[in-house]
């Protein structure tokens, strides 16, 4: 009878995360460079335009800084420094996109410095492909390649980008500097 | 006749092959009872319902003793033989079963509970899907539960029975969720059909059919899942005591898992309210001890213990309750005048505080779901026995019947309660009052009312709730609010300012020539500082609560040291931030229990110093320049300054030939290394865990002083930020960068003169002020930052004072002061040296809190690694 709905939600939750599970869904894709990537809607929180971001002292590269948001302070990571791409200044079209990400037992919000915001497109699960091995990069937090209007988007495990692990690195560097 | 003749012959066979421990066995008992009670008359009938009341309530496990009730309940058989052959001729439409008014409240109930049986089987079919999901158990539960206590009320006791079963099975799977066998679906959809058929048959009137109708083989099969499940959760976990098992411990707890009490935040909230009740308890406890015999305060204890005792046995809470019940009846007495409280009584007090509060932590454990061990749990039935036997002891003869008056007095309130909610009638009430005057067993009036179907247990909660409710509102008139809900209020209140505050400071609108609008500006900005001021007082709670404490700590102390000690306490009303006052106890306790066992001396001592007997302990709390200050102040022998001057030399803390003044002296008690001290010493333990309590205190942004004189006593001053969430900063600018300094490490400011700073093997920066050379820290140097001031004498040192050595750091500039909400970084900034939180700034913008601890330490690195290189 009406149990349908809870079995849906729990095929749903299930997927999220599973690099084999069902990827096909909605993606919030952005601009990085030349580059398009995509990561899945339901982490996104908001998109706020760039605003003053203060500088932490003595962390890795990549934390841009803190922002406030609304009365909570988030950490903003630059994506294009995460990723090893050149830093450019800021433009119009410059962004945050805030997400959540998981962690052990909370979920903490985060901001996501990125070029520009360009769409939200609903992806189907045969566009979909596993990421190729490359080698060099790292390709952990690739939930997949996805072709969508003629040009391929790199779907972002957002959990992954920015892992416990990684940002344990923060503490380890401002020892070590 | 003969027909009826040979079913209680029946019933007899029954009865003697049945050793009630088998419930089916039971069940079968109580249906052959109702039909005979049904085909029967007269006398004979009234004989067949007794025994079925007495079956039902054995099964509903209102007898402790299982002897007890066979005993009774074999009584009640006995009287329904004897009355065999008798044919009393009583008005036949008096004694129906059923009066017709209950046949119209089933049939009401039964057409409006359909709905709920439709719910119930969506939620057993997606149970059958995914039996893990707690949720759905969840919700199934209190399904079952409802129906149960329903049908129950309505009086269709088999039905109620039926859902006991599926209830007790539920409450298994919601302790230990777990994937269930298509055996398990199908009994329950046989149960839910079950209960179909009799809400159809009911609503479609017949009733006496429904009444009749043989569930047992429903019972039998619930029976025997409820069994297996339960040994397969104790194959699991083999060992450990699970419910059924017989444990001396968990008594308490058992009831839980029978579901008697499935109501779970019924529990929880009881927990939470008894914990508050014996904190009153414990506080007018302590009062009483000066003025024994004061009514009003005995009045006071009596009251919450009283609601405490109800609810408990309420709830099926059999210790708390009986504890609760003895000390009431001790403070009864004491109450009317028939003994007198004296040490030992008010000793008992304090104990049964002790217990009950114990058996609540327990409970509370067990609730979410942590198992304790048979250690934990107190000594319960000791513990009675000593309090019986006090009671006893004070008790003077011809007292006797005293308890049960007075029971009715205390009672009455929750009737009259029930009648004004119109649960019942003032003539149901006076029954009731009448029969618990007559009743031997001494059952409580919610009892008698439940069982004469008069008022719903739930009402009866209610009821006793309100009860305490009322005494509560009189007290204080406070709710409870969760802590995360106030923080997310006073982060909005904050952001509302600065949007005030950057809407005041727009250009158009200082620009703008109307009065009307900077009149209406104006009232906002009063009305928005109005908010942040209320709001943030809402975190602020009197430290009354925890000086209580306190007294009953030296209390306990003088009395096991024999020395005798005197706490007076001023400016309990101070109020502090929650955390503040949560995080201050430990080394309030520290402090207090130096005080009381190393500071005062004892009686003998005393006296040849020419003192008085009686040691004081004095805590004050006041408000000073915008922190609390907290004092323990002790009339006892003081610190020797001579003896922490050697033991400091001896343990290598200090050069012998340092010149220290008293205060650098004393504060030597902080060490660490210090508090190893030998204990023959005068000063031994003075310092035992100072540290500590030093370090504690720094954490809440506060510092602690020492003040003595030799013979005279000692005084500790602890001065506190009025809350941790704000903090007095000092805005400076480095390069393009602001940060926050709090205040309180701030000493002064100055511009040095360039011939005033030197260096020190090229590295090193001194300044020298007024003589002594203060290390330099380059601020922008440290965090990489580009500022565009680089000579010392360009731009601004401020003097920081850590544990005593002062430290300059270099800034481009001061900004101002500013009062801000801090916040802490999220976890993984959160060991960022030098940086200790974050807080929004008047325009919006977020600046970094120093920590002039940590930037001195990095200072310190960066120095040596340098050193190391050169």
């Amino acid at each position: 009878m009406s149990s349908t709905g809870s079995t849906t939600e729990a095929v749903r939750t299930g997927s999220v995360g599973s690099k084999s599970g069902a990827r096909a869904g909605k993606y919030l894709t952005f601009r990085l460079m030349e580059e398009e990537y995509g990561l899945e809607i339901l982490k996104v929180r908001e998109i706020i335009g760039l605003m003053d971001i203060t500088r932490i002292p003595r962390v890795p590269e990549f934390v841009r800084g803190v922002i406030n948001l609304r009365g909570k302070i988030i950490p903003v990571v630059d994506t294009r420094i995460k990723f090893g791409m050149i830093t450019i200044d800021n433009t119009t079209e410059t962004c945050i996109i805030v997400v959540e990400v998981k962690r052990a037992n909370e979920s903490v919000e985060m901001g996501m410095l990125v070029d520009a915001v360009s769409e939200v497109l609903d992806i189907a699960e045969g566009d979909i492909e596993d990421s190729p091995e490359f080698g060099a990069v790292d390709a952990n937090f690739i939930l997949g390649m996805a072709k969508a209007k003629g040009s391929v988007k790199i779907l972002l495990d957002i959990d992954k980008v920015l892992t416990e692990k990684e940002l344990s690195k923060i503490n380890t560097i401002a020892v070590e500097q | 006749m003969a027909d009826i003749q040979s079913k209680i012959d029946d019933i007899s066979l029954l009865f003697a092959s049945c050793d009630f421990k088998d419930l089916v066995r039971v069940g079968q008992l109580l249906s052959l009872s109702e039909v005979v009670a049904k085909e029967a008359k007269g006398a004979q009938k009234k004989a067949a319902e007794k025994l079925i009341q007495g079956l039902e309530s054995f099964i509903m496990g209102e007898y402790k003793d299982r002897n007890q009730a066979a005993t009774e309940i074999g009584a009640f058989l006995v009287a329904l033989q004897q009355r065999a052959g008798g044919n009393d001729t009583e008005d036949a439409s008096k004694s129906t079963r059923m009066s017709a008014d209950q046949e119209k409240e089933i049939r009401d109930y039964a057409t409006g509970t359909m709905g709920t049986l439709d719910e119930l089987e969506q939620c057993l079919l997606a149970f059958e899907k995914k039996s893990s999901d707690k949720g759905l158990i969840d919700d199934i539960f209190r399904m079952v539960h409802t129906l149960k206590s329903e049908t129950g009320f309505v009086g269709l006791p088999h039905l109620s029975e039926l859902c006991h079963h599926a209830e007790s099975l539920f409450a298994l799977f919601r302790k230990n969720p777990m994937t269930v066998g298509r055996n398990v679906i199908d009994a329950l959809f046989a149960v839910l059909d079950g209960l179909r058929r009799a809400f159809s048959g009911c609503a479609q009137g017949r009733v006496q059919e429904v009444l009749s109708m043989d569930l047992t083989p429903l019972y039998v099969s619930l029976e025997a899942l409820l069994n297996g499940q339960k040994g397969q959760k104790s194959d699991d976990e083999a060992g450990s005591s699970v419910p059924g098992m017989p444990s001396v411990v968990p008594r308490e707890i058992n009831r839980l898992n029978k579901a008697e009490v499935s109501d779970i935040s019924l529990v929880t909230d009881f927990i939470n309210e008894a914990n508050d009740h014996l904190e009153s308890i414990e506080t007018k406890t302590m009062e009483l001890e000066t003025d024994p015999s004061n009514a009003t305060l005995l009045n006071d204890i009596f009251r919450p213990l009283h609601t405490i005792k109800g609810v408990s046995g309420f709830l099926g809470m059999r210790h708390v309750n009986q504890v609760a019940h003895e000390s009431e009846t001790l403070l009864d007495l004491a109450r009317t005048g028939k003994i007198f409280m004296d040490r030992e009584g008010i000793d008992i007090v304090f104990d049964v505080i002790d217990v009950i509060r114990r058996l609540l932590q327990l409970l509370d454990q067990e609730v979410k779901g942590h198992a304790f061990s048979d250690e934990e749990y107190p000594q319960v039935e000791i513990f009675l026995e000593q309090l019986k036997a006090l009671t006893r002891e004070k008790q003077a003869a011809g007292v006797e019947g005293l308890s049960a008056t007075v029971q009715l007095k205390s009672n009455k309130k929750l009737g009259e309660l029930l009648v004004e909610k119109a649960v019942m009638t003032q003539e149901d009430l006076s029954d009731a009052l009448a029969t618990q005057a007559d009743d031997s067993e001494g059952r409580k009036l919610g009892q008698i009312l439940v069982e004469e179907k008069k008022a719903s247990p739930r009402a009866i909660a209610q009821a006793l709730r309100d009860q305490r409710d009322v005494t509560v509102q009189t007290d204080s008139g406070s709710i409870k609010v969760d802590t995360q809900k106030l923080d997310n209020l006073i982060d909005v209140v904050g952001e509302l300012v600065i949007s005030q505050t950057l809407l005041a400071q727009n250009p158009a609108l200082t620009a703008s020539r109307d009065p009307a609008l900077s009149k209406q500006v104006n009232h906002l900005t009063k009305i928005v500082r109005d908010i942040q001021y209320i709001s943030m007082a809402l975190r602020m709670l009197p430290i009354k609560a925890t000086f209580q404490k306190m007294s009953r700590l030296v209390r306990d102390l003088s009395n096991k040291s024999g020395k005798q000690v005197e706490l007076s306490i001023n400016g309990a009303e101070t109020e502090l931030d929650k955390n503040v006052i949560e995080q201050i106890n430990d080394p309030l306790v520290h402090m207090v229990r130096n005080a009381a066992d190393h500071g005062i001396e004892t009686p003998e001592e005393r006296a040849k110093a020419g003192k008085s007997a009686v040691g004081r302990i004095v805590l004050n709390a006041y408000h000073q320049g915008g922190n609390i200050v907290i004092e323990i102040q002790d009339d006892g022998k003081g610190l020797n300054k001579n003896k922490i001057r050697k033991k400091a030399v001896e343990k290598g803390l200090i050069p012998a030939d340092v010149q220290m003044d008293e205060a650098e002296l004393f504060n030597l008690i902080f060490l660490p290394g210090f508090s190893t001290a030998d204990k023959v010493t005068d000063i031994s333990g003075r310092g035992v865990g100072m540290d500590v309590v030093r370090k504690n205190i720094e954490k809440l942004g506060g510092n602690v002083s020492i003040g003595s004189t030799e013979g005279k006593g000692t005084t500790f001053t602890i001065r506190l930020p009025l809350t941790m969430a704000i903090l007095d900063g000092m805005v400076i600018q480095v390069g393009s960068e602001r940060f926050l300094l709090p205040v309180l490490s701030i000493k002064e400011s100055l511009r040095p003169k360039r011939n005033e700073v030197s260096t020190v093997q090229n590295k090193g920066e001194v300044v020298n002020v007024r003589g002594n050379l203060i290390q330099l820290i380059r601020l922008h140097k440290l965090f990489n930052l580009v500022s565009t001031i680089e000579k010392p004498w360009e731009g601004l040192v401020i003097i920081v004072d850590l544990n005593g050595r002062h430290y300059g750091i270099l800034v481009d500039g001061l900004l101002g002061q500013q009062q801000v909400v801090i916040k802490s970084l999220k976890a993984e900034f959160k060991q960022i040296k030098g940086v200790s939180g974050a807080a929004i700034l008047g325009d919006g913008h977020v600046g970094l809190i120093l920590d002039p601890k940590g930037i001195v330490e990095i200072g310190n690195s960066d120095e040596n690694s340098d050193k190391e290189v050169a």
